[in-house]
């Protein structure tokens, strides 16, 4: 009964992943609504998609692959440019009303990460991928990756300002 | 302070609306529904007989079975308490897909109902767990783990508590999926109390 099942009812699927792509893709983008508009990109593109699937870590790993391919589309899309907001494509300025209450300077100074920075921190941190599992999500090298991660750290470590997190 | 922990903690507040996700659910079942290739053309016209020939048995087989089920006039199926029947037809889409509990009258139908279901191996799929109500890193129950479980609710009876505050008591989370896409959620309290999620009543264990 514990088989993988390749092709799982939508709810399920929303169920177990609908949270999952959402997060990244708010962690990307800093706001609900583009959150909102990735997530259906995603997961409209998995209902089309013909790929098998190995087992439910592929299937998961594919989602947050194509959620960051799909924040990168709209981030570097004429209308998002146009859009009047942040002067710098990877530095997202927060909707502050849409802030959700109670978050730490952990939260914050994760936000004010470039984008690169930023999707490495939460694949690492959050979702508790290897290093070697997120070059293959991001299709960069592990070194590239390493490097990221290090220089995360380094840039939180300014941020967070007191030294009293452990990394 | 660990990092981690903190990170984790101020993401774990964020998520979907349910709303959204409803919609997105009604979205995405729309899309499923239609064929997700084209046939832009046949090349050899043994191919194109025979799929035509397959098209038209079935076609054929699917008509035949659709007047054989309705009575006369169209009328709808309904049994002798004058009830619908809960078998889904031909001609519903998934807009029309029943509630699990939909001919449940009583809240112990409800939940004989549900015990039922969740004890028929030819029926559940498999139940997934977790001690937060989301289930994208939850564990999938083994048989043994189900064996148990479904023995244990064979005993509860419903209480007359309603609406009860559950916000700080410790619970397990489940998500039970059965083999006709139904799901299930269900939550047990450390007072061995089980709340079914869309129903306000406690059944004690």
């Amino acid at each position: 009964m514990d088989e993988f099942t390749q092709d799982i009812p939508i709810e399920q699927l929303l169920e177990m992943y609908s949270g999952t792509v959402y997060r990244l893709a708010y962690s990307r983008t800093g706001n609900k609504q583009d959150a909102e508009d990735i997530t259906q990109d995603v997961f409209m593109k998995y209902i089309k998609s013909d790929i098998r699937f190995q087992d439910e870590e592929h299937r998961k790993a594919w989602l947050l692959k194509v959620t960051v391919n799909t924040v990168k589309n709209l981030l570097t899309s004429a209308w998002f440019r146009h859009r009047g907001d942040a002067s710098e494509l990877e530095k997202l300025e927060e909707d502050v009303a849409e802030l959700p209450e109670e978050k730490s300077e952990v939260y914050y100074a994760v936000m004010k990460l470039p984008l690169k920075y930023r999707t490495v921190v939460h694949l690492f941190y959050y979702e508790e991928y290897s290093i070697k599992e997120i070059s293959g999500i991001l299709d960069k090298n592990e070194s590239t990756v390493k490097s990221l991660l290090h220089r995360s750290r380094k840039m939180l470590k300014s941020l967070l300002k007191e030294d009293i997190y452990e990394f | 302070m660990n990092f981690k922990d903190s990170y984790k903690n101020d993401m774990d507040k964020i998520g979907p609306d349910r709303e959204f996700i409803r919609n997105l659910n009604t979205s995405l079942q729309a899309v499923s529904g239609r064929p997700q290739k084209t046939v832009k053309f046949f090349r050899h016209g043994i191919v194109s007989a025979v799929v035509l020939l397959m098209i038209f048995t079935v076609g054929s087989g699917l008509a035949l079975w659709y007047s054989g089920r309705k009575s006369g006039g169209g009328a709808p199926n309904l049994d002798q308490q004058g009830n619908m029947e809960s078998s889904v037809s031909v001609g519903e889409t998934v807009f029309d897909k029943q509630k699990w509990f939909e001919n449940c009258d009583t809240e112990q139908d409800i939940y004989n109902l549900f015990i039922r279901r969740i004890s028929d191996e030819n029926d559940l799929v498999k139940i997934y767990k977790n001690n937060e109500e989301k289930f994208d890193n939850s564990m999938l129950m083994g048989q043994k783990e189900i064996d148990s479980l479904t023995y244990m609710l064979q005993r509860g009876r419903i209480g007359d508590e309603r609406g009860v505050n559950t916000e700080n008591i410790k619970a397990e989370y489940y998500m039970a999926v059965f083999e006709n896409g139904d799901i299930i959620k269900f939550s047990i309290y450390e007072s061995n109390a089980l709340k079914l999620k869309e129903f306000d009543f406690l059944i004690f264990l």
